[in-house]
C-alpha cells in the first residue's frame, strides 16, 4: 500500500486510540470503535482501500476472540 | 529466594570476601581522593576506569560477597566494549552466551522476529547473557588485582556529609564505626542508595502496572540463545513471559503476575514451581529441571533531577531506575561509571577544568530520559496499564500473526548506546551533514574489524585518540604539530593513521573508510570513553584544537 503512515506516527496513532478508549470507558467502547471505523472510511480515497482493510481486520479474528 | 533447604547455589560458588580493618580504625589519619559507595558492577567499573587513568579509590560495600541471582543478565555490546577498554573482556566472552535474535509470540503464533544490528565487522555480539554474579565476580577479581583500588567489604556507609572541600562518610564495620574523608564520592549504592537518602534527595518519575517474578532454573536443552517473549501464552493466560538462556544450563524466566496474585502467594515456592512447570511444558521442555533462585520485580521510570550534587556523583540505580525489558539498567549504569570516572580522573589529575564534571549529569541524564521514552512504550506493550491499551495491544498482536504493519509495535526496543550530541563536550555537530555515514559527533566509535582478531578499539590509547584517513604522506608529516597539542598529562594522544604503511592501521578492503564515511583528509577526534568529540571530512587544525579544549572544559 502507498500513503502508509510513517512508523513514528503509527505508534502515535496506537497511543491516541488507546487514550480515547480509556477516556470514554468500557460502556462506549463498541460504539466508539464503529464510529472511528466510519470516520476513517470516510477519509479513504476509494472503497477498495476499505475492502482491503476489512480483509486484514477479519483475518485471524479468532486469535483475538478472547479479548477482554 | 531459594528453594527450602537449598542454601547453596546449584552452579555458582559465592565467594566470601573478608573484612580487613582499615587504617582509620587504628585512628590513623588518611584522606582519599575518591570514595565509591557500592562494590556492585557500577561502582567497580568506576574504580577500574579511575585506575586506568592513574587515580586511586576506596570502594565500600556492606556485603562480603556478590549479589544473589541472575538479575541483570543481558549485557549489551557497548558494555563489552567498556570491559575491553578495562582489559577484562576475555573473561566475559569466555563465559557468557552471545546472541543476535529473538522471537515474540502471541498465544502460540510467532508475530515478531527481533534482529539486533550485527555484522561480521563487529568484535562483539549485540547482546550477551551472563548471570549478574559472574559479571560482579570478574569485576571484583580485576579490582582486587589493582593496587590503586582498595575494596572494603563488610563496610556499610551510614551517613554522608559534604562541604566545599570534601566529603565525610560514616562507615559501619564489624569492628565498629569510623569516619572516612575523601575529595569526591561516587554513589553507586543501588536502588536503595543510602547516599541519596543522606543527602535528602528523591528519585522522581512513574511506576508502571504489572509485577513480574524472575526465576532461574537449571535444565539441559539445545534451544539456541535468543530472546523469547510470549504474550498471553496458554501457560500464563493474560500475562507476558520472557525466557533467556544463560551459561551453566541456567535458564532465566520472567513471568508477569495477574492482578489477583498477591506478592506473598506469588513468591511461595510451590507457586513458582507450578507456574514455571506450566511454561516449560508449553515450550516443550519436558525433562527434569531444578529451581535455583527467584525474586519479584516491578517496573519504574525514576531518576534524580541532577546526577551531581557538589562533590557527590550518582551512578547507576542510585541515580535512575528503568524497566528491565529494554535491558538498560546495568548497561546504562556501566556507561555512567565510565563517564563519571574518566572526567573525575582528569579533574583530579589537573588535566581538565573542574567544569568537566558539569557535563556528567546532562550527558548521562540525557541517556536516562531517552531510555525512559523507549521504556515507557515497551513497558506499556509488555504490560498494558489500562483497558484501552490492553485492547489495542491485543489488536496489534493478533494482526501481527499475518501482517507486517503492526510488527514494529512488538519490537522490544532494546538498549542502544546514547549519542552525546548536545553535550558541551561535543563540537561542530553541524559537520555531520558532510558525512554519508560513520559515528556522529557525540556517538561512540564503531569497533570496526581491521583483520584477524584485530579491531579498532584494540588500538585506542588511554587518553584522547584521533582517526586520520590521510590523502598523502605530506599531509601526515604536517600534522605532527597539531597532534603534539593533544597529549594530556602523561596520557599521550594516540594518532591512528589509516593506510598501508608500517605503523598504520591497515584497511585492506577499504571497508573501514567506507563505514566511517571517510575520504582523503578525514579526521575523528575521540574522547577517552570512545565517544566522538567532533569529526571533519577534511581535518581543520584550528577546529581540532577548539574541540579538544571543549572536551576538557578548558
Amino acid at each position: 500500500m502507498s500513503n502508509e503512515l510513517p512508523n513514528e506516527q503509527f505508534e502515535q496513532a496506537y497511543d491516541l486510540i488507546a487514550a480515547a478508549l480509556d477516556r470514554l470507558g468500557p460502556e462506549h467502547e463498541r460504539l466508539f470503535l464503529a464510529r472511528l471505523a466510519l470516520a476513517l472510511a470516510h477519509r479513504l480515497p476509494d472503497i477498495k482501500a476499505l475492502e482491503q482493510a476489512l480483509v486484514i481486520a477479519e483475518s485471524d479474528v479468532n486469535a483475538g476472540s478472547q479479548m477482554k | 529466594m531459594r528453594p527450602a533447604g537449598q542454601t547453596r547455589s546449584l552452579y555458582f560458588e559465592y565467594p566470601e570476601y573478608p573484612f580487613k580493618p582499615p587504617p582509620e580504625l587504628r585512628s590513623e589519619k588518611s584522606r582519599h581522593l575518591v570514595a565509591i559507595a557500592g562494590a556492585g558492577p557500577v561502582g567497580l567499573t568506576a574504580a577500574l576506569e579511575l585506575a586506568r587513568h592513574g587515580v586511586p579509590s576506596v570502594v565500600l560495600d556492606d556485603k562480603g560477597t556478590v549479589n544473589d541471582g541472575s538479575r541483570a543478565t543481558c549485557i549489551a555490546r557497548h558494555s563489552f566494549e567498556i570491559f575491553q577498554q578495562l582489559g577484562i573482556a576475555e573473561r566475559y566472552t569466555a563465559k557468557s552466551l552471545g546472541w543476535t535474535h529473538g522471537t515474540s509470540y502471541y498465544r502460540t503464533d510467532p508475530v515478531f522476529r527481533l534482529e539486533m544490528p550485527h555484522s561480521a565487522n563487529e568484535r562483539f555480539y549485540p547482546m550477551y547473557n551472563l548471570q549478574q554474579q559472574y559479571t560482579e565476580k570478574f569485576l571484583v577479581d580485576a579490582a582486587h588485582a589493582r593496587e590503586l583500588i582498595d575494596v572494603r567489604w563488610h563496610s556499610k556507609v551510614s551517613d554522608v556529609q559534604q562541604n566545599g572541600r570534601g566529603v565525610t562518610l560514616t562507615v559501619q564495620t564489624p569492628e565498629g564505626p569510623y569516619s572516612l574523608q575523601a575529595d569526591y564520592l561516587l554513589a553507586a549504592d543501588g536502588a536503595r542508595s543510602v547516599v541519596r537518602s543522606a543527602l535528602n534527595l528523591k528519585l522522581k518519575g512513574d511506576a508502571y502496572e504489572g509485577r513480574y517474578v524472575i526465576a532461574d532454573l537449571q535444565f539441559k536443552s539445545d534451544y539456541p540463545t535468543e530472546r523469547r517473549a510470549f504474550f498471553d501464552p496458554p501457560a500464563n493466560p493474560g500475562s507476558t513471559v520472557l525466557i533467556h538462556r544463560q551459561p551453566d544450563n541456567i535458564w532465566r524466566m520472567d513471568y508477569q503476575l495477574r492482578d489477583n496474585d498477591s506478592d506473598e502467594d506469588a513468591l511461595r515456592e510451590e507457586s513458582v514451581r507450578a507456574r514455571v512447570g506450566a511454561i516449560l511444558d508449553m515450550i516443550g521442555e519436558r525433562g527434569p529441571w531444578d529451581l535455583e533462585w527467584w525474586s519479584i520485580y516491578k517496573a519504574y521510570t525514576l531518576a534524580l533531577d541532577d546526577y551531581r550534587h557538589g562533590r557527590v556523583l550518582f551512578l547507576g540505580d542510585a541515580a535512575h531506575l528503568v524497566p528491565i525489558f529494554g535491558v538498560r539498567g546495568l548497561n546504562s549504569g556501566l556507561a555512567d561509571a565510565v563517564n563519571a570516572a574518566w572526567k573525575l580522573a582528569y579533574v583530579i589529575q589537573g588535566w581538565a577544568g573542574v567544569k568537566l564534571l558539569d557535563s556528567y549529569s546532562p550527558e548521562r541524564r540525557g541517556a536516562t530520559l531517552e531510555a525512559f521514552a523507549n521504556a515507557a512504550k515497551s513497558t506499556r506493550f509488555m504490560t498494558p496499564p489500562t483497558r484501552g491499551y490492553q485492547l489495542m495491544r491485543d489488536a496489534a498482536l493478533s494482526l501481527a500473526v499475518r501482517h507486517d504493519f503492526t510488527r514494529p509495535l512488538v519490537n522490544p526496543r532494546q538498549t542502544q548506546p546514547y549519542t552525546y550530541r548536545d553535550s558541551p563536550l561535543t563540537s561542530f555537530p553541524g559537520r555531520d551533514a558532510e558525512f554519508l555515514c560513520g559515528p556522529a559527533a557525540g556517538a561512540p566509535l564503531v569497533n570496526h574489524r581491521l583483520g584477524e582478531d584485530d579491531y579498532l578499539l584494540d588500538h585506542l590509547g588511554p587518553g584522547f585518540t584521533g582517526l586520520y584517513f590521510p590523502g598523502d604522506d605530506a599531509q601526515v608529516a604536517a600534522l605532527s604539530a597539531v597532534f603534539a597539542e593533544l597529549d594530556v598529562g602523561h596520557e599521550r594522544f594516540t594518532p591512528l593513521i589509516i593506510g598501508n604503511a608500517p605503523g598504520r592501521l591497515v584497511d585492506n578492503d577499504g571497508s573501514f573508510a567506507r563505514a566511517y564515511g571517510a575520504g582523503p583528509g578525514t579526521f575523528y577526534l575521540v574522547r577517552p570513553d570512545r565517544h566522538v568529540c567532533a569529526r571533519w571530512t577534511k581535518l581543520q587544525p584550528v577546529e581540532v584544537s577548539q574541540a579538544f579544549r571543549a572536551a576538557l572544559a578548558r
